[in-house]
């Protein structure tokens, strides 16, 4: 596919309409492969006309597949729209294996390495993170207090905070100026007042992990939880972590450490599991939570970033916000990366 | 789009696993009423996405073309190197927070429409579809891949450009934005009712 500065393009051969990659007025005469003719809508960059007449129930191809039927005529260079088409998708069933595939170049990236962090189990971190975190949602206001307590001491408070137009408002209010003459202001960029140095030169941060789940979910909603609390306590960015637990809810420690077993059998990394019910006092609790993690804290520093191959890099495909060029420009372009990893042995 | 994926499977084994998991989680998604079919937001409505296959087959893009090596169900952990496809919800705050429990270390993050979607413990690095975007919200997107859109640069150019902007931010080189702001989000998947 070439998007060579056209205003339009087929992403697909066998696709049957074509995207606007600029707002096309209504009468814009289109010439593609030997058909000329006009939009009988006016199509916005990011979507689609049609490029021969539709009757209802035609099917719509994008990318190659059926992404879609009419729902009414619509007729050559006319706008497909929800009003229009509906949803519809191929079936799919077992079929035979299509593994052959063309390794992209890798030339350019032969030999390179990037610094990271190296674990016990082979698995190398792009960062070095410390994490404390909840197995239920009753111990949440107990992760905020050792949030309150630890983030700007150990000179992890960001750069960008917005306290100085709070001063500001403020500043303001107090000589006597109205909502209007508030809502008006000229606020100015706060200066960044954050000089804080981090404690830990290794530690790139501690977060805070809280959430909403561990009880009053099914069984299986609490195993998972212990699942994905596992995958990060072994993910190879996380130095250790701080774990606390009420002590009657579903997600049982027990749970948490079947499920880290399960991902790392030689789990050696520092962790730290308090339980309220067992320690006691609120403040006995906490007391020992930031003992223990500073401790913890302090063993994770000892690591430094040395190289690594490029193999080492396990990358997530995500997309979020999407539009209608998601699948002709960063889509395809990550693609390319994902081609280029598998290809490197990553 | 699935049948294409999964005849990508390296065996049978993991191909049928792969149709189970999309099959079962549809039956669910329309136990509950809806279905795939009323997957696109407003937004993505307004920006072309009409239909799910749109969006989805679009989305696809981002697995490139190499074999399947391993279909894994929500939570679980990568252990095989190559494209491994991991079930999880649409939503992309729950997915990402799913993709670094499976082992992301960094996380290549497309929007059309401009998000600010981070991790706590994995460097999320924002790419924009278009020009637009990335000029409108310069603080949150690190990469521009609308000039693919323009005709400035081939896919194939923005994909090494972004494998060289990883590299830094991966050796700690480079901050990319949802790290600089401290966007931590995490929001474990839900699946079942609340009892």
């Amino acid at each position: 596919m070439s998007t060579q500065k056209h205003s339009y393009v087929r992403i697909h051969p066998k696709d049957n309409v074509l995207v606007a990659l600029q707002n096309l007025e209504q009468g814009t005469e289109i010439n593609f492969e030997g058909q000329t003719f006009r939009l009988v809508d006016k199509v916005a960059a990011k979507h689609k006309f049609t490029l021969g007449d539709l009757k209802p129930g035609d099917e719509i191809f994008m990318y190659g597949v059926l992404v879609g039927k009419a729902t009414q005529l619509i007729p050559q260079g006319g706008l497909i729209a929800t009003g229009n088409v509906h949803h519809a998708s191929g079936e799919f069933h077992l079929g035979k294996r299509k593994l052959d595939w063309h390794q992209p170049d890798t030339s350019h990236f032969e030999g390179r390495t990037f610094n990271g962090y190296h674990r016990a189990d082979g698995s190398v971190g792009t960062g070095n993170y410390w994490i404390v975190v909840p197995l239920v949602f009753c111990e949440n206001r107990n992760i905020d207090v050792l949030k309150e307590a630890l983030v700007d001491k150990l000179g992890y408070k960001k750069a960008k905070n917005y306290e100085g137009d709070v001063d500001q408002l403020i500043g303001l209010y107090n000589a006597g100026k109205s909502v209007e003459e508030i809502l008006t202001a000229d606020i100015q960029d706060s200066a960044d007042k954050n000089n804080s140095k981090k404690f830990f030169k290794n530690i790139d941060g501690i977060k805070f992990l809280t959430h909403e789940m561990g009880c009053g979910c099914t069984r299986s909603d609490a195993q998972t939880l212990c699942g994905l609390i596992a995958g990060y306590i072994t993910h190879p960015n996380v130095a250790g972590a701080t774990v606390l637990s009420l002590g009657c809810q579903n997600a049982q420690v027990s749970i948490l450490e079947q499920e880290i077993k399960v991902r790392d059998a030689n789990f050696s990394k520092t962790l730290v599991i308090l339980e309220q019910q067992k320690v006691g006092t609120e403040s006995d609790l906490l007391k020992q939570a930031l003992k223990q993690t500073f401790a913890g804290l302090m063993q994770a520093n000892q690591t430094e970033r040395t190289p690594a191959p490029l193999s080492k890099l396990c990358i997530g495909l995500e997309c979020g916000g999407s539009d209608g060029f998601s699948g002709i420009s960063a889509n395809p372009a990550l693609g390319y990366v994902s081609d280029l990893l598998v290809t490197m042995g990553g | 789009m699935e049948q294409e994926l999964s005849d990508r499977c390296v065996d049978e084994d993991k191909a049928n696993y792969f149709m189970k998991l999309m099959t079962t989680y549809n039956q669910r998604a329309e136990a509950d009423g809806s279905g795939f079919y009323a997957n696109p937001s407003p937004g993505n409505i307004r920006d072309g996405l009409i239909t799910d296959a749109i969006k989805s087959a679009g989305a696809a893009k981002k697995g490139g073309t190499s074999p399947v090596a391993d279909v894994l169900d929500y939570p679980a952990k990568v252990s095989k190197p190559g494209l491994n496809l991991l079930c999880t919800p649409g939503s992309d705050v729950e997915s990402t927070t799913a993709e670094v429990a499976a082992g992301a270390n960094i996380v290549l993050f497309t929007t059309g429409l401009g998000t600010p979607t981070g991790n706590p413990v994995t460097p999320v690095i924002k790419l924009s579809t278009n020009t637009v975007t990335a000029q409108k919200m310069p603080d949150i997107i690190d990469i521009n891949c609308g000039t693919i859109i323009e005709g400035e640069e081939t896919i194939q150019q923005a994909g090494e450009r972004i494998l060289n902007y990883v590299i830094q931010v991966a050796s700690g080189e480079l901050e990319p934005a949802s790290v600089r702001l401290g966007q931590d989000d995490w929001i474990p998947w839900k699946r079942g009712i609340s009892l």
